[in-house]
């Protein structure tokens, strides 16, 4: 508590969030949304062949045609929406904060400060294994509506953004000692690579 | 120190102890078997009177027992080896739970009414890590009380080093009492739909059991006498029975939980004890609140009382919970604003105002107007129950209700901005204030759907530990020029924000 000012902040010279330049996921994600997105529809496709070669009913057969059109639009529209979805997203690593967009309609931005976050998970599916990439995801005190989880990194940059965070955290909590405030240990698991069973 | 107890080996409650256990035992059967006992109320005439007498003084020696059996087996003592305070207690299933001294914050002395018959005390221990009160021994004499709060303190003190002062803690002062007339003001002005639902509930209730044991009759005959007055009369009865039913039960809840509701201030943090039948003791830490919540309706406000609500972040676990939320019922302006100053140094000012868009009135008035009566009508218009002039009634009177609901909610949403603080105004008829402290950010979330780029709006949410508050359809330019400032403000923040 050195040197303590008050002075007025003046809004207009802070460094202006919406003005950051957002980096895309990787490409290669992009990859990993499809084949997840191809499995759901190749067992849908399956699902509609099966019900055609079981069903001895002649109503079924001849409606067949239908299912397979809506089928075919439901993929364009998903793929549209997938492709759109993966565009608009994107992410920042400022010097203090971590900044994510995404949303089709409705356009969401997320901000977590460094200096709040909690603990930090890196997560890596088997696909993304493959494609060498990995998701983060930044815990803060927040609840959990307000985790920030971004999928698609490169496995080295989701480490980067770890270990800055990390470092981050440490630096406080080196201080919440040194101060002897020390109140609950922030703990940074370190056991990191878990195995995002989900993604599959 | 000279010591009347050894606090080593296990010792027991004072035997008076027993009726306190009693009652509270009594308490929670009666609370648990209650439609059980209204079936025999209204079926007494097929028993006998000595079956019903018998009955009762079976249950009651029944009772006593249990209380008798929770006394005996309930013990307590402290392991001066392992450093820890030991509580044993159960008739079936023991538990044994074991409080290390490091780990006790606070001891807490008490007395309900209960205990103030029998001048026993009750002592809980609070500890760190936990907002529940791990440890409680219900009834002990007052020396007993006094003496081992000063054990347990002495040795909690060894071991942490860093408060070394709680030993010679006098009885901090209290500073603010809430008193009856307050009390009764909240009572007769607040927590109307609460307290209808709790009517409803216990209405429903006994009307269930009746009709369980055959006794629906009873509500037949009185349905069937009401069906004889005019109409409008009935009406109008059953408004004034509703509405004087509500604040009775409001005026009885109110002031038993609330009752001597007093606030003391114990160094860094403060102390609210309040509760006819159960007391109970919260604490609050001002470095741990994140969200202060002033309510006041215009009733209230020509009454002059507020309620204070305070959302802490829980410790537990580190994440926003309900549980975690205090409130102070019925306090004057002079009141609120001492807590206020107590809780975050000073009354909040406002440099900067948001509104929000005629947009948000509109579109509520689309989506809670228009819409439903439009459907009202298109049905009407094909069943043909009502007539045009009932129709035109019944519309004019959910026009003019929530059409007044919206536009005063819409004017009444506002969100202040200074420097230190962050205040969000809501509300229709309640009107709340949430007061935030910027550093005490969490995360920000703006928000815009594409259609709002043209017009340039937006929303944001601001999560905080203790909660989070949210305000939709803005000027996005103003709302992202604030976010910037409060990310300043958090990033260059030292203070702890729990």
């Amino acid at each position: 508590m050195n040197e303590f000012t008050n002075q007025t902040i003046d809004i207009s010279t802070l460094p202006k969030f919406e003005e950051t330049t957002l980096n895309p996921l990787q490409k290669d994600y992009f990859k990993v949304m499809l084949i997840q997105f191809g499995i759901v529809f190749g067992i849908l496709l399956i699902g509609i062949i099966a019900l055609y070669l079981i069903s001895i009913e002649e109503l079924i057969q001849n409606k067949i045609i239908y299912f397979i059109i809506g089928w075919l639009v439901l993929l364009l529209l998903s793929f549209l929406y997938l492709k759109i979805s993966f565009a608009k997203k994107g992410f920042a690593l400022r010097e203090h904060d971590v900044i994510f967009r995404s949303g089709v309609i409705s356009e969401t931005t997320t901000i977590v400060t460094n200096n709040r976050v909690q603990h930090v998970a890196l997560h890596q599916g088997m696909l993304s294994r493959y494609f060498g990439l990995a998701s983060i995801e930044l815990f803060t005190a927040g609840g959990s509506a307000s985790d920030l989880k971004i999928n698609g990194l490169l496995l080295e940059d989701a480490k980067k953004v770890k270990e800055s965070v990390s470092l981050k955290i440490n630096e406080i909590e080196a201080e919440v000692v040194e101060e002897q405030i020390n109140e609950d240990q922030i703990q940074v698991s370190e056991n990191n690579l878990k195995e995002d069973s989900d993604e599959i | 120190m000279k010591s009347n107890f050894d606090f080593s080996i296990p010792q027991r409650q004072s035997l008076i102890g027993v009726v306190v256990l009693f009652a509270n035992t009594l308490q929670k059967s009666v609370r648990a078997l209650w439609p059980f006992i209204l079936i025999v109320f209204f079926k007494k005439d097929s028993y006998s009177a000595i079956q019903v007498y018998l009955g009762i003084v079976g249950i009651i020696i029944f009772i006593a027992i249990i209380a008798f059996l929770r006394y005996w087996f309930f013990k307590f003592y402290i392991d001066y080896k392992l450093e820890e305070f030991v509580i044993e207690n159960g008739i079936l299933n023991k538990t044994k739970t074991t409080i290390p001294f490091h780990k006790i914050q606070k001891v807490n002395i008490d007395q309900s009414l209960i205990q103030r018959i029998f001048n026993v005390h009750k002592v809980e221990l609070d500890t760190a890590g936990s907002d529940k009160k791990e440890a409680s021994i219900s009834a002990i004499s007052q020396e007993m009380a006094v003496e081992l709060k000063q054990h347990l303190l002495e040795n909690a003190d060894k071991n942490t080093n860093s408060t070394s002062e709680v030993f010679h803690e006098e009885e901090p002062k209290s500073f603010i009492t809430i008193g009856i007339p307050s009390l009764l003001k909240i009572g007769i002005t607040a927590n109307y739909i609460k307290s209808f639902a709790y009517i409803f509930l216990v209405f429903t209730t006994v009307s269930d059991n009746l009709r369980q044991i055959g006794r629906d009759d009873l509500i037949d005959d009185n349905i069937n006498q009401l069906e004889q007055i005019p109409i409008a009369s009935l009406i109008l009865g059953f408004l004034i029975f509703i509405f004087t039913a509500i604040i009775v039960v409001n005026l009885f809840i109110t002031v038993i939980k609330y009752f001597n509701f007093t606030i003391k201030k114990d160094k860094k943090s403060f102390v609210l004890t309040y509760g006819l039948l159960n007391i109970k003791n919260t604490i609050i830490n001002p470095e741990k609140v994140q969200i202060i919540k002033l309510t006041q309706n215009f009733f209230q406000k020509k009454l002059d009382v507020n309620t204070i609500e305070i959302f802490q972040a829980s410790s537990d676990i580190k994440r926003a919970s309900a549980k975690d939320k205090t409130k102070v019922p019925g306090c004057n302006k002079s009141e609120k604003e001492q807590i206020l100053k107590l809780l975050i140094g000073k009354l909040p000012q406002h440099q900067k105002t948001l509104v929000p868009n005629i947009r948000k009135l509109l579109l509520s008035l689309f989506f809670l107007i228009l819409i439903p009566v439009s459907i009202g009508l298109i049905i009407n218009y094909n069943i043909n129950k009502f007539t045009l002039i009932e129709m035109v009634i019944v519309i004019s009177i959910y026009v003019l209700f929530f059409g007044t609901i919206l536009y005063f909610s819409y004017r009444n949403y506002r969100l202040f901005i200074s420097d230190e603080f962050i205040v969000k105004q809501s509300g229709a008829w309640d009107i709340d204030h949430e007061i935030m402290i910027p550093y005490k950010i969490q995360a920000i979330e703006t928000q815009q759907f594409i259609w709002q780029k043209i017009t340039n709006i937006g929303s944001i949410v601001l999560y905080t530990a203790g909660g989070r508050v949210s305000f939709s359809t803005g000027n996005y330019t103003e709302i992202k020029e604030q976010v910037n400032k409060w990310l300043y403000q958090v990033e260059i923040s030292k203070e702890s924000w729990m």
